[in-house]
C-alpha cells in the first residue's frame, strides 16, 4: 500500500467531518475504528491509554490500485496541537476550515496558519470559510487582507463543507498550488 | 404560384451604399427571394470581418443566438476564424444567392421543406458586371490602413494587425467599467449603491459584500456585448430602510443575489470574451494579490494554473502562455476577470535580466498530484 494524507483541521465544529465525507470513498470512521498501519504507525488509534489518544475522524480516497490517500480531521482540541507536527510531516496539504459564525473567526485563521506554517509555507495548505451565506461578515475581503497583511498567499474559499463540489475545488487548489503545470490527464 | 415569405436578412459592417445595391439585388435578380431587414429581425446575418469590430461582432452574436445562421464575408479567409458560411471579397452575386440559399435552408429546413423555394434566376453577365461594384473597397480608412501596412511587411501582418486591433476592449465602455466604478464608490463610502439602466437595477452592498440583481443571468449576459455610456447610467445610494429590505429578501424584483466579486467575475469575463483590457502590455508581470473564490466565481480553463502560476512568482501574460501552454483567449479572459476584481495587478516591465521566467520544474509529487486530480475530476463527472 502506497499511503499519502491530507489533513483537515480547523476549530470546533467547523465541518472538518462534512468535508471529509464529501469526498471521501468509505463513511466517515473514527481512528479507532481503522487498523491501518500508517494509522498505527502515526500513533493515532487504539492504544493501551485512552487518555493520551489522538482520535481523529478518518476517510480516503483510493487512486486505484495499491495506492490511497488517508484524509485525517484533527479533533477540536488544543492539547493536541503537538500532534500536529508528526501528521503534517509528508502529508499532501491541509485544509483549515474556519466558521464564519464563530466570534472572532480572523484570529483563529491566524491561529491555524501558525499552527500549520511549515505547510502553509509550502503552498500546501487552503482555507475554507464556511456558513457564509448565513454569516456574511467577516467578509472574504477581510480574510483576503488578513492573509496580505500576514504576508502568506493561500487560497481562500467561501466553501460549505457538506458541498462536495465545493471540497473539490479546494482540493484541487492545493494541488496547483503546488505544481502549476499539473494537466489532468483524460479519463 | 404560392407566395413564399422572404427570407430576411440582415448586414452588419455594410455601408449605406453596398446595401442599397443589396436590396436592389434582392428585389430584382432575386424576385423577393430576400429582404434586406435590421439585424435584429434577420433569419440571417451577413457579417463583414474585415470592420474593425468585425470577428467580434461574429462571436457575439453565434454565442447569443447560435441558432441564426452568419455568413461571413472577407478579403481573406483566415483559418483561425472558424466560420460556417463565408464569402470572399470582391463577391460574386451567384455566390452570394447560393450561400444565402444554405444559410437560409438550415434556418428554414423544417418549414419551408413543404413548399421548394421559387428559385430564382441566375442574374444574367451583364448584371453581375455591374453589381460586382458592391465589392469594391468602400470609404473605410482602417482597412485601408491595413492594407498599406500590409504592402509595407512581410505577409501575414494583416491578419496579425487586425488580431491586435481586436485583442482590445474597453472596460469603461461596458458594463462591466460602470459596475467597477459603483463598487469602488460603495466600497469607499461604506454605502450602498444602486446602479441602473433601460435594462434594470443591481444593488452594491460593500458591508455584506453582496449583490442583488433584479435580472437573471440570461438578461444580464446580453449587456456585456453593449457599448453602455455613462449616460445611459444612473448610480445612487440605496436608502437605509431599502438595503435593509435587501438583505432580509424583501425586495420581491431581486432574481440573484451573489458576492460582489461573483458578479463583477462574471461580467468581466463576458465583456472580455478573451480580450485585454484597453492598454495592457502583454510583457508586464502580472502578480498575484489573493486567489479569486472559485468556489463561487466561475472557474474558466486552467484558471486555477494560471492563478497558481501567479501565485508563485509575477509572470507576463507571454511567459504565461508559454510556460503553462494555455491558450490566449482563456489567459486574457482570466486576467480581465481578475484585474477587475483586484486578486491580479499589472507590474511594470522589467528590466530583462530581473525578471527572466523561472521554467517551471515538475515537482517530484507530480505523478501522485495528477492522480489525486484524476481521482477529484472522476468524481466531478460522476456528481
Ligand atoms: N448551515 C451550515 N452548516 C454547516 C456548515 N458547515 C458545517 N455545518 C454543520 O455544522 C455541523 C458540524 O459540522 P462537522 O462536520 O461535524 O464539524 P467538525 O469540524 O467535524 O466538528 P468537530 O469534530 O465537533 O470539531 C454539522 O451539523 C454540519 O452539517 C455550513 O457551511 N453551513
Ligand atoms: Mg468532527
Amino acid at each position: 500500500m502506497i499511503e499519502h494524507t491530507i489533513i483537515f483541521t480547523g476549530p470546533l465544529r467547523s465541518g472538518k467531518t462534512s468535508a471529509i465525507a464529501s469526498v471521501s470513498d468509505i463513511p466517515v470512521v473514527s481512528t479507532q475504528e481503522v487498523t491501518s498501519d500508517l494509522v498505527l504507525d502515526l500513533g493515532f488509534g487504539i492504544t493501551q491509554d485512552k487518555s493520551a489518544t489522538l482520535v481523529m475522524d478518518y476517510g480516503c480516497m483510493n487512486l486505484g490500485g495499491e495506492e490511497r490517500i488517508h484524509l485525517f480531521a484533527t479533533p477540536g482540541d488544543e492539547r493536541f496541537d503537538f500532534m500536529w507536527d508528526a501528521l503534517t510531516e509528508g502529508a499532501i496539504g491541509v485544509v483549515i476550515l474556519l466558521d464564519n459564525s464563530r466570534r472572532s473567526p480572523l484570529k483563529e485563521m491566524d491561529f491555524f496558519l501558525n499552527a500549520f506554517g511549515t505547510l502553509v509555507e509550502k503552498r500546501r495548505a487552503v482555507l475554507g470559510i464556511n456558513r457564509m451565506e448565513e454569516h456574511p461578515i467577516p467578509t472574504l475581503r477581510t480574510y483576503q487582507e488578513r492573509a496580505g497583511l500576514l504576508e502568506v498567499q493561500v487560497p481562500i474559499f467561501e466553501l460549505d463543507p457538506r458541498q462536495p463540489k465545493d471540497v473539490r475545488t479546494a482540493l484541487r487548489a492545493l494541488l496547483y498550488s503546488q505544481d502549476p503545470g499539473l494537466v489532468q490527464s483524460p479519463v | 404560384m404560392t407566395a413564399v415569405e422572404p427570407i430576411k436578412v440582415g448586414a452588419f459592417g455594410l455601408d449605406d451604399r453596398a446595401r442599397k445595391l443589396l436590396s436592389l439585388f434582392f428585389a430584382g435578380p432575386c424576385k423577393g427571394r430576400f429582404a434586406l431587414v435590421s439585424q435584429f429581425q434577420a433569419d440571417v446575418l451577413i457579417v463583414d470581418l474585415d470592420r474593425p469590430s468585425g470577428w467580434n461582432y461574429y462571436q457575439t452574436q453565434n454565442t447569443i443566438n447560435p441558432s441564426r445562421p452568419l455568413v461571413a464575408i472577407s478579403l481573406h479567409r483566415d483559418r483561425e476564424m472558424e466560420v460556417e458560411f463565408f464569402i470572399k471579397k470582391p463577391m460574386r452575386l451567384e455566390t452570394v444567392l447560393q450561400v444565402l440559399e444554405k444559410a437560409a435552408a438550415r434556418v428554414h429546413g423544417a418549414s419551408l421543406s413543404s413548399k421548394p423555394p421559387e428559385r430564382p434566376k441566375p442574374p444574367s453577365p451583364q448584371s453581375v458586371a455591374s453589381k460586382s461594384r458592391l465589392e469594391e473597397r468602400k470609404e473605410a480608412p482602417e482597412e485601408y490602413q491595413f492594407l498599406q501596412l500590409l504592402r509595407r511587411r512581410p505577409k501575414a501582418d494583416l491578419a496579425q494587425i487586425k488580431a491586435v486591433a481586436e485583442l482590445f476592449y474597453d472596460p469603461a465602455q461596458c458594463i462591466q467599467g460602470h459596475l467597477q466604478r459603483t463598487i469602488q464608490i460603495a466600497r469607499a463610502e461604506k454605502q450602498g449603491m444602486q446602479i441602473s439602466g433601460f435594462w434594470g437595477r443591481l444593488y452594491i452592498d460593500p458591508l455584506e459584500e453582496r449583490a442583488y440583481s433584479e435580472l437573471l443571468d440570461s438578461r444580464l449576459r446580453p449587456l456585456t456585448v453593449m457599448r453602455i455610456s455613462q449616460r445611459e447610467i444612473e448610480v445612487i445610494p440605496i436608502e437605509p430602510d431599502h438595503l435593509q429590505a435587501l438583505r432580509q429578501g424583501k425586495n420581491e424584483a431581486i432574481r440573484v443575489i451573489t458576492s460582489i466579486d461573483a458578479l463583477l467575475w462574471r461580467l468581466s469575463l463576458w465583456s472580455s470574451r478573451g480580450r485585454l483590457p484597453k492598454g495592457t502590455d502583454i510583457e508586464s508581470p502580472v502578480f498575484l494579490r489573493h486567489w479569486p473564490n472559485f468556489t463561487r466565481c466561475l472557474e474558466t480553463p486552467n484558471a486555477m494554473r494560471i492563478i497558481a502560476l501567479w501565485a508563485r512568482q509575477p509572470a507576463s501574460l507571454t511567459d504565461t502562455l508559454e510556460a503553462l501552454h494555455v491558450s490566449q483567449a482563456e489567459t486574457f479572459a482570466l486576467f480581465s476577470a481578475a484585474l477587475a476584481v483586484g486578486c491580479a495587478g499589472i507590474g511594470r516591465r522589467q528590466a530583462d535580466s530581473l525578471l527572466s521566467p523561472v521554467p517551471l520544474e515538475p515537482t517530484p509529487q507530480r505523478s501522485l498530484l495528477k492522480r489525486t486530480l484524476n481521482r477529484l475530476f472522476r468524481h466531478e463527472e460522476e456528481s
